[in-house]
């Protein structure tokens, strides 16, 4: 059998297709701009969203780091906070000029590598924020006890009780990905989990590359 | 040119090139609804990319590139492509698995859908470029490749498409 063959099949492969898109009452809503372009502010308004989010985390943290530069046992949890949030806010800034950056009019390779590359950085960024979020624990406790309570949590809880609360944030990350391995196939009933748990375990990353790795064989392949 | 204006050049060639969108959303979904959303997808970046269109260029052209390139990140998203590497004919209200003509003819399409679905994004795409008749150095520029490379694939698909259906014992 040859491909020209297949042809005839494909006509009616089409037709169906028509016929099937004809049936649904969405299609023909679908077919109107107004549609298209809710789906457009939806996607802008999640990124927006996500951006002030960082914004409103850098200032505050920002200010209250400003206010107690000279305290070491707060500047220094503040820092470290400030740190991690403008490193997460610069993160997500690129990833959106990323994504805005995308001109779909290109040639299917150049795009496919781009958006391959955006993903494994998404994919690095979202593990990193699960990951490192247990080390957070601690200072973001510290800081938002003084700064919203004028709470001193060194004073109340003690220093021992600070850094058992570290040691033991640095003991879930290795515990986090072992688990995260280890539920992923009791997560079946929830495809939202899954992906979360894949992320943690790595799977995302490996899945992401791979995807990297098949563009760059499909280009070279001769 | 106006905003009206641009809209309504915009939907007109849409009108005459939708069989487009409806095909490269048959050729990545499997299932009726996520063919709707991919279409829809699809047509609001063709929109979105439509400011910075070339008219000096072929419309056809550029809305290959832009609805291939939807199609194959839609379709990488997980869980469409679970629901893809599903069964294809699970969905009991899509005509496109309904009897139709003959026993033979339906066989021919499901068998068609199979092979598909085997396929990656990548050479999806270029299955769908054949089969639009499109000449190796069209199928070149909207993929990026050489021609010559464009030939060598569509070479090993022709192959791939006799082992794998002749084994159907349809053609």
């Amino acid at each position: 059998m040859e491909l020209d063959e297949l042809k005839s099949t494909w006509s009616e492969f089409e037709r169906r297709l028509a016929l099937s898109e004809a049936r649904s009452d969405r299609a023909l809503r679908g077919l109107t701009l107004q549609r298209t372009r809710a789906v457009l502010r939806r996607h802008g308004a999640g990124l927006i969203f996500e951006l002030i989010c960082g914004v409103i985390a850098v200032v505050l943290i920002g200010s209250f780091l400003a206010d107690h530069i000279r305290v070491a046992r707060f500047a220094l949890p503040a820092l470290a906070l400030h740190l991690a949030a403008l490193a997460s806010t610069a993160a997500a800034i690129a990833q959106l000029v990323g994504t805005l950056r995308i001109d779909y009019a290109a040639p299917v390779l150049e795009i496919q590598r781009r958006v391959s590359h955006l993903r494994a950085s998404q994919v690095r960024h979202t593990q990193w924020i699960f990951l490192l979020s247990p080390l957070i624990w601690t200072p973001l406790a510290i800081v938002a006890a003084q700064g919203f309570l004028e709470l001193d949590l060194y004073a109340t809880l003690g220093g021992t009780v600070l850094a058992v609360n570290l040691a033991v944030g640095l003991a879930v990350i290795p515990l986090g990905i072992f688990g995260a391995r280890l539920c992923r196939d009791q997560l079946a009933h929830s495809p939202r989990l899954q992906r979360l748990a894949d992320c943690i375990a790595g799977h995302s990353l490996d899945r992401a590359l791979d995807q990297l790795r098949g563009i760059e064989r499909f280009r070279e392949d001769n | 040119m106006t905003h009206a204006s641009s809209q309504h050049r915009f939907e007109t060639l849409i009108a005459r090139h939708g069989g487009i969108v409806r095909k490269v959303a048959g050729m990545y979904c499997a299932h009726a609804e996520d063919r709707l959303d991919l279409a829809q997808e699809i047509r609001a970046q063709l929109w979105r990319a439509f400011g910075r269109y070339d008219e000096s260029r072929p419309f056809a052209t550029w809305m290959y590139r832009v609805a291939l390139n939807v199609a194959i990140t839609f379709a990488r998203r997980a869980g469409v492509r679970e629901r893809y590497t599903g069964a294809a004919g699970d969905s009991a209200a899509d005509p496109i698995d309904e009897p139709q003509g003959s026993a033979e003819q339906d066989e021919r399409v499901a068998a068609l859908r199979r092979f598909i679905a085997e396929l990656d994004g990548l050479n999806r795409a270029l299955l769908f470029l054949y089969m639009e008749e499109q000449s190796y150095l069209e199928i070149a520029e909207v993929l990026g490749l050489s021609e010559t490379n464009v030939a060598t694939k569509i070479h090993r698909l022709k192959r791939r498409i006799q082992r794998d259906l002749r084994s159907s014992e349809l053609y």
